[in-house]
């Protein structure tokens, strides 16, 4: 704001008090020009009384005496309204007459009339009172004019004493304001001065001179609270940079708001990045399609984006999209782990386990093979004892080689777990009968409620089977009474396939193990129940390969849900729920 | 662009955001790209099929682009620096969508080829399209940060990739007179090589048109420096 002179305050205030004063003057002016009149008309009434007492010859003859005594013309009018003598009219026969005038007619109605109106003889404004005597009437005129100016002259002596105290209280609201003001611009300066943190103390030691207290507590206030921001500040930026993990805070628009010095160093950019668009900086068209999937489904989500050569790096990259409402117009952020390493190391580990397990299996089918035959051409039964030992556990081996090699080649190609649509109960009815058949044999009950219209999903039927029969296997295996349902359903974008079971159920501590290699809950490895802890991983796997999940839910001593969620639409984006 | 503001934000927001788009576009070429040669060195019949579905996307991309330049030119009348990047954006978005045509063409090759048992392995075509790719980022790059110089290398080493194109061409023509069965393979083979030398012809094409934003000179018949 610019600086106002003290006179500029001082004009507004005046002219305000000038124009109040007018109106007020006026009504003066009018207050004492009716007063005037009554008073005129009073006096001149007292007059024609008095006159009234003298005999008319008598006035007629003194008219002009009389009329200067009274300070008014005065008319001599007889019954008949012709006008006898007048104090201002040397020849009054040549008047016309009077009768008709609305002061005689009063007269002559009520004993006294007044009435204003403009004299023919004079061509002046006047007041006339006439009254009514024996042999006619008498009438005194005397013009407005005088009247008026009496009035006015007397308003005009009333603003001259008016006119010295508004002078007064000019001089005294210019003292004050000049106060005012200087108080205001010191504030105002102080205000300016309030962002800069350095001048805190010199501020408030300028305001304790200056200032009125309670403005210099408010200050007080702003600037310790703007330092205790301004260090939090720097300690949550100093965090921001310190991390290993590059970050990037987007607009809603993917142009960049920020980014830490991690990231920095990850882009090896020696430009200026903030306000550039993503896509110009990480070129990468997975990446904004991630970026743009979770801003507009407001989910988390995890992305792995691989470069080629040169740069041949692998990151995964953390979307997490921000409120609009906490966010002014909604943000991302952009979390980059370089995971080139360990992406290699994993392939490595997963090739050599493949090539362990395909090594293995040669021997194990010449094993199984051979030990079949032996027990056809042996018949001594120590011996078959032996042999059915032997083949029992070549075959566990064998299964356990056979879902290694699954999961190495769910992992090395997860396209291979889709395939030409399927149907659902065609798949269904050769998985189902076995696993009633053995809930049956173990006394359960088995319940399965598959609508009887339902969508095509492009699975690998082998696969989608396995997988069936993995759960159910589980289903059964972990359930020693009650029952093992199978429902199938369509969830908006999903067809869900879930087994519900009255088993033994999970601790609520193993669930987020579950679908870990070799993992086994305490329970299976107690009851002695066999298995690798290999079934649900295959299955997780599967269902991450699809596009899809696995939700397993479980009370200990109620049984288990697991849920199998399938996308009907394949989505080219692989979404998982984030911590975040 | 970025250098100087425009009084209208509004201008100066749609230039910013064709200039995504078009970034964009290249991003997702070059990934088509990406996948084409690795569907041919693995062998990978899935992903061939992948890129052929994700042409679509690209074709809708090329589209939209070109609206947006056109109804940029006719409503804001843009002038020097603007109107070179807009008309060059058009003519690198004609490029970017026949790299992305090329790109399926070599997949649907692919297709064909991996029904039948490798004919010899892979040397030359691998090299050849990794340089194709890399002339492709380099040119984009060089779209971004406006860099002269590297749209320079780029139309220098489009000379490699035809070098190479012919030379595989040669190595094939011993094949083919070696046994007649090897012909239609070969003949296969030698059409994703020109293909793959039409995609390095394109990205010459945007380097081109990088240096006519850059500097206004047209360079586009004339021999690399």
């Amino acid at each position: 704001m610019k600086k106002r002179p003290v006179w500029q305050f001082f004009l507004i205030y005046g002219l305000t008090q000038v124009i109040l004063l007018l109106p007020f003057l006026y009504l003066t002016f009018s207050h004492f020009k009716g007063l005037y009149r009554e008073k005129n008309k009073e006096e001149m009434r007292t007059y024609l009384n008095i006159l009234s007492l003298i005999p008319p010859e008598r006035i007629i003859t003194h008219t002009s005496e009389l009329a200067r005594i009274t300070e008014s013309r005065l008319t001599v009018i007889d019954r008949e309204g012709l006008v006898i003598a007048d104090s201002e009219v040397k020849s009054p026969k040549e008047l016309e007459n009077h009768l008709s005038r609305p002061e005689i007619q009063e007269a002559m109605k009520k004993g006294l009339g007044f009435s204003y109106h403009l004299s023919r003889s004079t061509h002046r404004e006047m007041l006339y009172v006439a009254i009514s005597t024996k042999k006619g009437y008498l009438r005194l005129a005397k013009p407005l004019t005088e009247i008026n100016e009496a009035a006015f002259a007397f308003s005009l002596s009333l603003l001259k004493p008016a006119f010295f105290l508004l002078l007064l209280s000019f001089a005294l609201s210019l003292l004050f304001l000049r106060k005012i003001i200087v108080v205001l611009h010191k504030l105002e300066e102080c205000t300016n001065n309030i962002g800069r943190v350095e001048d805190a103390i010199a501020l408030q030691e300028e305001m304790t001179k200056k200032l009125p207290p309670y403005i210099k507590e408010v200050v007080k206030f702003c600037s310790e609270k703007e330092s205790r921001l301004r260090e939090e500040k720097k300690e949550l930026e100093t965090l921001f940079h310190l991390g290993a993990n590059g970050l990037l805070l987007l607009d809603r628009h993917l142009r960049i708001v920020t980014q830490n010095k991690a990231m920095e160093n990850f882009l090896a950019c020696p430009h200026e990045l903030s306000g550039k668009y993503l896509m110009e900086v990480i070129r990468h068209a997975d990446l904004k399609e991630a970026v743009e999937y979770a801003l507009t489904h407001s989910t988390a989500t995890k992305k792995e984006i691989t470069f080629p050569p040169p740069q041949d790096h692998v990151w995964e990259v953390s979307i997490v999209p921000l409120k609009e409402e906490t966010f002014r117009g909604g943000k991302v952020i952009l979390s980059f782990s370089n995971i080139t390493k360990s992406k290699a190391w994993e392939r490595r580990s997963g090739t050599f386990v493949a090539n362990v397990a395909h090594e293995l299996k040669t021997p194990l089918t010449a094993i199984i093979g051979f030990t079949e035959t032996l027990l056809m051409e042996v018949k001594e039964e120590s011996t078959t004892n032996f042999l059915t030992k032997i083949d029992a556990h070549a075959q566990r081996l064998k299964r356990l080689i056979d879902d290694l090699l699954l999961l190495a080649e769910l992992e090395s190609k997860p396209e291979r777990m889709l395939g030409h649509p399927i149907d659902i109960h065609e798949a269904l009815r050769e998985v189902l009968p076995s696993f009633a058949h053995a809930a049956k044999a173990k006394g359960l009950s088995f319940f399965s409620e598959v609508p009887p219209s339902l969508p095509k999903l492009a699975v690998n039927r082998d696969k989608f089977i396995q997988a069936m029969a993995n759960l159910l296997d589980n289903a059964v295996k972990f359930t020693e009474k009650g029952s093992v349902t199978l429902k199938v359903e369509k969830e908006e974008d999903y067809l869900t396939v879930r087994i519900n079971d009255t088993g033994i159920g999970i601790p609520a501590h193993e669930l987020p193990f579950l679908g870990e290699r070799f993992y086994r809950g305490e329970k299976a490895k107690e009851g002695k129940i066999s298995g690798f802890g290999l079934g649900l991983s295959i299955v997780k796997e599967m269902m991450e390969a699809l596009g899809g999940r696995l939700v397993i839910e479980s009370e200990i001593g109620r049984g288990t849900i697991s849920t199998l969620y399938f996308p009907l639409s394949k989505g080219e984006i692989g979404v998982e729920d984030c911590m975040v | 662009m970025t250098e100087k503001k425009h009084t209208s934000i509004h201008y100066e927001q749609e230039l910013e955001e064709l200039r995504e788009k078009i970034i964009y576009m290249g991003a997702l070429v070059e990934k088509v790209i990406q996948r084409g040669i690795r569907a041919l060195v693995e062998r990978d019949s899935h992903l061939a099929e992948e890129i052929i579905a994700q042409d679509d996307q690209i074709d809708r991309l090329d589209v939209e682009i070109e609206e947006k330049c056109i109804k940029l030119l006719a409503l804001r009348q843009p002038t020097a620096g603007d109107l070179r990047f807009i008309t060059t954006t058009i003519k690198i978005n004609g490029h970017l969508e026949r790299i992305g045509d090329m790109a399926v063409n070599v997949a649907r090759k692919v297709l064909i080829l991996n029904k039948e048992p490798r004919l010899k392995p892979y040397i030359d075509l691998p090299r050849m399209a990794e340089l194709a790719q890399s002339m492709i980022r380099e040119s984009l790059d060089a779209f971004i940060n406006k860099n002269v110089e590297l749209a320079n290398k780029v139309r220098r080493d489009d000379d490699l990739v035809d070098q190479l194109n012919e030379q595989i061409f040669r190595e094939l023509l011993t094949y083919m007179m070696e046994d007649h069965k090897n012909i239609p393979r070969a003949m296969l083979i030698s059409q994703i090589a020109k293909n793959i030398e039409r995609i390095s012809d394109h990205a010459k094409g945007i380097a081109d048109m990088v240096i006519y934003m850059i500097t206004g000179q047209t360079v586009r018949h004339e021999e690399a420096t």
